[in-house]
């Protein structure tokens, strides 16, 4: 009987533990594109918590199993919330005008996904003007 | 015993033969529905077995368009240090000493059936998928490189340097190690081809061939059955995916 009230215990805790996260930064402005669709792919509360675990997953199933959805794909994230800024250059991933590094700086939680990934949409046409440049 | 006799008379024959054509031509259709309409929330199947055939007869000693294509499709960079820049593929020109006879080959990733780089990964980051190319988990990779060693053919290399402004298809970063996918990206999409193979015949040549090994009408198993061609350093056992003619 005691052990079922210590999980309870535990687990009231750490969902106000790991909800605290979410607290904490619900001011900052959320913009996604309204072009490419007025809302996210799941509601917002739920991707302030758990969009970690479904990019986790989706990074599994394409690199593994070579599945490519869209729908939780790190690149369908970066098309829709990078959005240019007036002089048309996309926001640094080090600068707080990034989508994902305007919690993750202020959260304080480094975030490695663009070591390797691109953190801007993919324009074919400023790629083809690098590559005359060079 | 009566009961099991088949009587062999015109009507029979032909009931027995359509049934027979029925189950021969069932197993073709499937898998080429498979090999050139898998959809995007569809696992990579092991029906298929990804594979190239080169010809070097066809390849010349002054061409480098597959090592221009690859570079260009992955964002691979020079960073002018040609000891340690990144190479998925590469040519190598050779002579034999006896005949005198040269060769000019690509030279990229073999996608083993048996692949040692897969046998040393300590954390399981070097895998063969499903389809038998033969990738690297960059997620799990910590850049030991040990699989770098083992590999008898050269195929990987190590990312020493910081990069930036990586393609959204090709991820890539330092201390990862890494090496030809076969364009992955380009089969889960369904394109069912390579970088490399679409700028040889671009390029006028038509030394390298992509197809499924194991769909025995894809025009590689065709030309394979008709003509043959080598596995490098076959004494390993390893059983490559790209194979050698001419050589």
């Amino acid at each position: 009987m005691y052990k079922k009230l210590y999980i309870k215990i535990l687990l009231t805790f750490l969902l106000v533990f790991f909800s605290g996260t979410s607290i904490t930064h619900e001011n900052i402005s959320h913009n996604i594109d309204i072009a490419s669709g007025d809302k996210c792919v799941e509601p917002t509360d739920i991707m302030r918590a758990q969009h970690h675990i479904f990019l986790n997953k989706q990074s599994h199933d394409t690199v593994v199993d070579g599945i490519r959805t869209k729908k939780y794909s790190l690149n369908n994230c970066i098309n829709c919330h990078i959005q240019p800024s007036a002089d048309g250059t996309y926001p640094s991933v080090k600068s707080e005008e990034h989508f994902c590094s305007g919690c993750h700086i202020k959260a304080a939680a480094q975030v490695e996904c663009f070591d390797c990934h691109a953190s801007k949409p993919f324009n074919n046409e400023k790629i083809e003007e690098e590559i005359s440049k060079k | 015993m009566k009961k099991y006799e088949i009587k062999l008379d015109r009507r029979n024959f032909l009931k027995n033969s359509v049934s027979v054509g029925l189950v021969t031509i069932a197993p073709g259709v499937f898998l080429q529905e498979i090999a050139h309409g898998r959809s995007l929330d569809e696992p990579a199947s092991d029906k298929i077995r990804w594979g190239m055939l080169i010809d070097t007869n066809q390849c010349t000693e002054d061409c480098d368009a597959c090592v221009t294509a690859c570079n260009e499709e992955h964002g691979i960079e020079d960073f002018g240090r040609p000891t340690t820049d990144t190479q998925w593929i590469r040519k190598l020109n050779l002579t034999n000493e006896f005949t005198g006879k040269k060769y000019s080959l690509p030279m990229m990733c073999q996608h083993c059936e048996n692949p040692p780089c897969v046998d040393v990964c300590p954390t399981g980051a070097s895998f063969k998928r499903a389809d038998g190319i033969v990738l690297v988990n960059k997620h799990t990779c910590i850049g030991c490189r040990y699989c770098m060693m083992s590999c008898p053919y050269k195929a990987r290399s190590f990312v020493h340097e910081n990069l930036e402004n990586q393609l959204p298809h090709a991820p890539r970063g330092k201390g990862c190690v890494e090496s030809c996918n076969l364009c992955v990206h380009k089969i889960d999409n369904g394109e069912n081809n390579t970088a490399c193979a679409e700028a040889c015949v671009k390029d006028g040549h038509q030394a390298i061939l992509f197809g499924d090994l194991n769909d025995p009408k894809s025009e590689i198993s065709k030309q394979l059955s008709e003509f043959g061609a080598k596995e490098i350093r076959s004494d390993l056992g390893l059983n490559t995916a790209v194979r050698y003619r001419g050589i």
